[in-house]
């Protein structure tokens, strides 16, 4: 386990003091913050962090919440609430041990009673938490009570990436003041374990928080954090220029104009999500209709159509870099020679057309949604197929609307075909599966179904093989060839994740690898 | 005189009940609508039940019957993003378009009487074509794009107003001021022709040869009589305004109904969707009757029509 | 008051009509066609420009002189259709309405009051959303949202028209009630209906432009001004050409259709040739 700084160090051991201490800190937090995110809220009930409807509620969670595990910012999985972790040697269950004399924000102390409460909460079906509770509710099978401090949690089949979705979407929250107050007063008054706690907030517009001083590993810099969800991005770029945002959520269509301002700077991070094209008729549901793409070498001609270093640098603005491959560098198995991109060669892929019998190309889809980095990328690749001769009719979609399709395609309900533009998370680093299983496997419901048999076998076999065995390398690898083999979706560019910071901003660093921001309490202010 | 009102009320009634019916078909046009009601993921179980309690099996004017009925009770139905009350999510927001609303309407009546007023008084003379173009630029700009060069001059360049969100009065200048420039050029246009109008009558005309000033003669004797008809279009035109804040709220951030409109379409939020159309239109109605019925006391000429 | 043709108007709408007939002859690029390391290319004048591309690129490498002039296709269809068909039906419920009166009047205006009385807007963004975006449906939208304005104007002129002498006389020669409609009652609404139409005209491109931007327009990559100036609001301070020149576009358009209609007015409004 690698710890990120000394300064890190301090915090632990001088919160650990002030919680026995329970005096006031010496560094107390100062200053105010304003965080502009771009779209409108992710949470269904007021900020209650169980109910988060969308991928970037993680953002949330990791504010007022925290979990068993937390990450470093080379997003390795560290301990906080719980000190150490043992996973069976079968992958299907995981015992915490928590740490002792610890409290959510309002005093409560933090058992093992909290721990089952909080990971049986999330998956409510009524909360509207679609996503990494939806992945839980397939694998959970039950919390034992060890004792006051000691839990196992036990699933159906191996959960690698457990752990990473603690972090994400599963925080820990106060079982006796939620069955007290019910969850209505809970939305209202949210109590977590997190650095930060939820002064008030407007549903959908504003939440704003205090620094809590009282959390034991951690402690913010800032003393007040004002979150603020914003749909328009010209006006995310104003609210910088002005100083009403000190640092936003930054779309590659804002990166211009934040270049061209010498008082903002970009802050980004590497290897954080994966874009590729995925070819909708190679699902089961498609197998009888007569799409070019059905042939191999078709599919293989896509890849050599489009310039990635272009896509890169002009549509996402330096925000990505041409790639090819599934794992990340961190990842068991990850090797250079497979992550080279193909070159952009459109006579070849013109040439493997004609091969395959398509000389005078084709005419077909592409589907992307978003708003966002996706809509450039699939605006992009429909420019680059049509100048190949594979005429494309562009799809721009709502993420929720794709998300309904997608999931007909997989249900074999709603005739998707043609491409669709995708991405891979590579916010699980613990586990080489974790960024695909719900991309490739049969059972996975954003897969769309776009797979087939042996990459869903080589995707489960190496699901099965747990972090620490020696032969997790060789089957990562094993797996990504197969995939590479089958042709069923093609790798476009891995990309950043960037905030842009303005000129009151110290330090603020992303944690590597996550698409969200997840460390305001490390965020400093320049001395006034 | 009550015969008059109580025909104008039974024609708002049956009004409403036809807007009623053009937003249960819009909602019904793509055949299924549990398929919009229900999220994705949503089970074959909950898709079942849901047709059940929507009675989707009968014939389309028994489900508009009891969609009808439900409404009148207050049940709108439930917000697919918010998991409550559509109306409660409504009522919530509704305030603030309203605020948002009076405020460019406000800005729409000073900007467009004072201009429209300088253009009449100075009719053909250069005061008159600037005005006039000034007002004809202002149609010809989209919103959104108003909305954000004022943002860029306002608060990037001189730094006067917050660039968005809601607060304090200063939040509601910019975001009421580009929506009541929109206005504007209307109701400039209006009041200049009103103006001309009045201007030209015979006590006008008495006035200025008893020598009474010039400056008293356009605001006591002109304007007032001016300002009638401008008064009861702005108030027909208030309620186009409250449904025309959906641009203005996106870019401004601004919590109203018109963005939760341009949201929920986003998130699939139907029922958000349809209560936020069924109970804006009968604003709208409920307002059109009052002003009529207000305007035929105060012009009795026009009743009947 | 004059009465002169606006000349300026006039110039600029027979440049567009011409670009929007024979724009593909002229424009220099294919306006759709992708060239991303051309992107953000300014106009001539400036450092970094090239004739090649006039008035710069666009953030895909665009030729944006073509794209408005590929947009002007686009926008004319989009606004000559909507007021065209929207016109022709709001006509002839006006004519139905107005003259045979009863319970025809009163249906039709029940109607007419019923999409006077609903959020113009929200609907045709829901509209739109509904039927998913596509030039036809934006079409479409624009008619069922558009249609009833053009009734509630007419019936008032058709009203005034059946009190007309020459209407008596056409009746008691024995005229039927479609021949009087078509022959005598629809000819003299045509100057209204023209005059409504040309200033509905600069209206369909504002809704177009803004539909566009809330991204039910017409879809990419079809070059349509609103969602060029859509498109161009994120570069405002970098690369400020990708939304002036289709702004400037609708501005010139909405703004000569406005002034020609006002001077159709003068021209052809009865009661406007009497002050």
């Amino acid at each position: 386990m690698k710890l990120p700084s000394m300064k890190s160090w301090r915090s632990i051991a001088g919160s650990t003091l002030m919680l026995t201490m329970v005096v006031g800190a010496a560094n107390a937090a100062e200053g105010e913050v304003t965080v502009a995110f771009q779209g409108t809220s992710w949470v269904a009930r007021g900020v209650d962090t169980a109910t988060v409807t969308s991928g970037n509620g993680a953002i949330i969670n990791n504010i007022s919440g925290d979990s068993l595990v937390t990450k470093n910012a080379n997003a390795e999985v560290i301990p906080s609430m719980a000190e150490r972790w043992v996973w069976a040697p079968d992958g299907k269950s995981v015992e915490f041990f928590l740490r002792k004399g610890i409290t959510f924000q309002n005093g409560e102390a933090f058992t093992a009673e909290d721990v089952k409460f909080s990971i049986e909460r999330v998956q409510r079906e009524d909360f509207k938490n679609n996503y990494g509770a939806f992945e839980l509710r397939n694998l959970y099978e039950g919390t034992d009570i060890i004792d006051d401090h000691h839990v196992r949690i036990r699933f159906k089949s191996p959960y690698p990436a457990f752990t990473d979705r603690l972090f994400e979407y599963f925080k820990m929250q106060p079982k006796d003041y939620i069955e007290e107050v019910g969850d209505e007063a809970y939305a209202r008054n949210p109590v977590g374990a997190g650095p930060f706690r939820v002064v008030d907030f407007k549903q959908d517009s504003w939440i704003e928080y205090e620094a809590w001083e009282g959390h034991f590993r951690n402690p913010p810099k800032v003393k007040k954090l004002r979150l603020v969800f914003v749909p328009e991005p010209a006006t995310i770029v104003a609210m910088l220029k002005t100083g009403e945002a000190d640092i936003a959520s930054v779309d590659p269509q804002m990166v211009r104009d934040i270049k061209a301002d010498s008082n903002l700077r970009l802050i980004t991070s590497d290897n954080t999500i994966l874009a590729q094209l995925s070819f909708a008729d190679v699902a089961p549901a498609n197998a009888g209709n007569n799409s070019p793409f059905h042939n191999k070498k078709v599919r293989e001609a896509v890849s050599y159509a489009i310039d990635r270093e272009a896509i890169s640098q002009i549509s996402l603005q330096g925000l990505a870099r041409p790639f090819k491959g599934i794992l990340a560098p961190w990842h068991a198995g990850y090797d250079p020679v497979f992550s080279t991109p193909d070159k952009y060669d459109p006579a070849r892929a013109k040439v493997m057309l004609s091969e395959a019998g398509y000389a005078d190309g084709f005419e077909t889809e592409i589907q992307a949604y978003g708003p966002g980095p996706w809509w450039e990328i699939a605006k992009a690749v429909k420019g680059y197929l049509d100048a190949v001769g594979i005429r494309t009719k562009l799809q721009l979609i709502d993420n929720s609307v794709h998300a309904e399709r997608c999931h007909g395609l997989w249900k074999g309900t709603y005739a998707l075909t043609g491409l669709i533009v995708s991405e891979a998370w590579w916010n699980a680093r613990a586990h080489p599966v974790t960024p695909i299983h719900g991309q490739l496997t049969k059972q996975a419901q954003w897969s769309c179904g776009v797979t087939s048999d042996e990459v869903d076998a080589a995707i489960r076999k190496t699901n099965d093989i747990p972090i620490d065995s020696p032969e997790l390398p060789a089957a990562a690898q094993e797996m990504q060839r197969t995939i590479y083999d089958a042709w069923v979706r093609v790798d476009v560019v891995a990309g950043k994740f960037a905030m842009a910071a303005g000129p009151r901003i110290e330090s603020y660093e992303n944690v590597q690898g996550l698409v969200f921001p997840a460390n305001f309490e490390n965020l400093s202010l320049k001395a006034e | 005189m009550k015969r008059y009102i109580l025909k104008r009320v039974v024609q708002g009634i049956i009004t409403l009940v036809g807007v009623s019916i053009v937003v249960f078909l819009l909602i019904h046009l793509n055949g299924d609508p549990v398929a919009l009601l229900l999220p994705a993921e949503a089970t074959p179980e909950a898709h079942a039940a849901l047709r059940k309690e929507l009675r989707l099996d009968e014939p389309l004017y028994v489900q508009y019957g009891i969609f009808l009925l439900n409404a009148l009770q207050g049940d709108f139905g439930t917000s697919l993003r918010w998991n409550r009350p559509a109306l409660e999510v409504f009522a919530e927001r509704f305030p603030n378009t309203v605020l948002l609303a009076s405020a460019a309407m406000a800005w729409s009546l000073l900007i467009g009487v004072t201009m429209g007023v300088m253009s009449a008084v100075h009719e053909g003379n250069w005061i008159d074509r600037i005005a006039r173009i000034v007002a004809t630029v202002g149609q010809a700009t989209p919103v959104f794009w108003l909305g954000i060069m004022l943002i860029l001059l306002f608060s990037v360049k001189l730094g006067w107003f917050p660039t968005s969100g809601i607060g304090g009065p200063q939040h509601l200048v910019l975001p009421s001021l580009t929506l009541g420039l929109a206005f504007a050029a209307g109701t400039m246009r209006l009041t200049r022709s009103t103006m001309l109008d009045v201007l030209d009558r015979d006590y006008i005309k008495l006035a200025r040869i008893k020598g009474v000033p010039e400056h008293q003669v356009i605001v006591r004797h002109a304007l007032l009589n001016a300002l009638i008809p401008v008064f009861t279009v702005a108030a027909m035109d208030f309620v186009v305004l409250m449904s025309g804040t959906v641009i203005t709220e996106y870019i401004f951030n601004w919590p109203g109904v018109g963005g939760l409109v341009a949201e929920s379409i986003f998130a699939r939020d139907y029922s958000t969707i349809q209560t936020t159309l069924l109970v804006l239109s009968i604003v709208i109605v409920v307002t059109n009757v009052i002003v009529d019925i207000v305007y035929t006391y105060i012009d009795p000429r026009i009743e009947l029509e | 008051m004059k009465r002169r043709l606006p000349l300026l108007p006039a110039i600029v709408l027979i440049v567009f009509a011409f670009f929007g007939i024979a724009g593909q002859y002229v424009m220099p690029h294919d306006p759709n066609a992708m060239s991303l390391w051309d992107a953000y290319k300014p106009p001539f004048w400036q450092a970094e420009g090239t004739l090649t591309y006039p008035l710069g690129t666009d953030q895909m490498g665009r030729d944006i002189l073509s794209r408005i002039v590929g947009g002007a296709s686009i926008s004319m269809q989009v606004g000559f259709v909507v007021v065209v068909v929207a016109g022709s039906i709001g006509a002839i419920m006006a004519l139905l309405a107005g003259y045979l009166g009863g319970w025809v009047d009163v249906v039709i205006m029940r109607v007419v009051d019923v999409f006077l009385s609903m959020p113009t807007m929200l609907i045709a963004i829901v509209l739109a959303a509904v039927l998913g975006p596509s030039k036809n449906n934006l079409i479409l939208v624009l008619i069922v949202v558009g249609w009833s304005g053009y009734t509630r104007v007419l019936r008032s002129e058709v009203l005034r028209i059946k009190k007309g002498e020459f209407i008596n006389l056409a009746i008691v020669a024995g005229s039927s009630k479609l021949r009087i409609m078509l022959v005598h009652v629809l000819p003299n609404m045509v100057n209204t209906l023209i005059v409504v139409a040309t200033l509905q005209l600069g209206l369909v491109i504002i809704t177009e432009a803004t539909l566009s931007f809330i991204g039910v327009g017409v879809p990419p990559p079809d070059p349509a001004w609103g969602s060029m100036l859509a498109d161009g609001r994120a570069y405002i301070s970098s690369a400020w050409w990708l939304a002036f020149w289709p702004g400037l576009a609708i501005l010139l358009v909405v703004m000569s259709f406005n002034f020609l209609g006002d001077w159709l007015r003068m021209r052809l409004d009865p009661r406007f040739r009497q002050v």
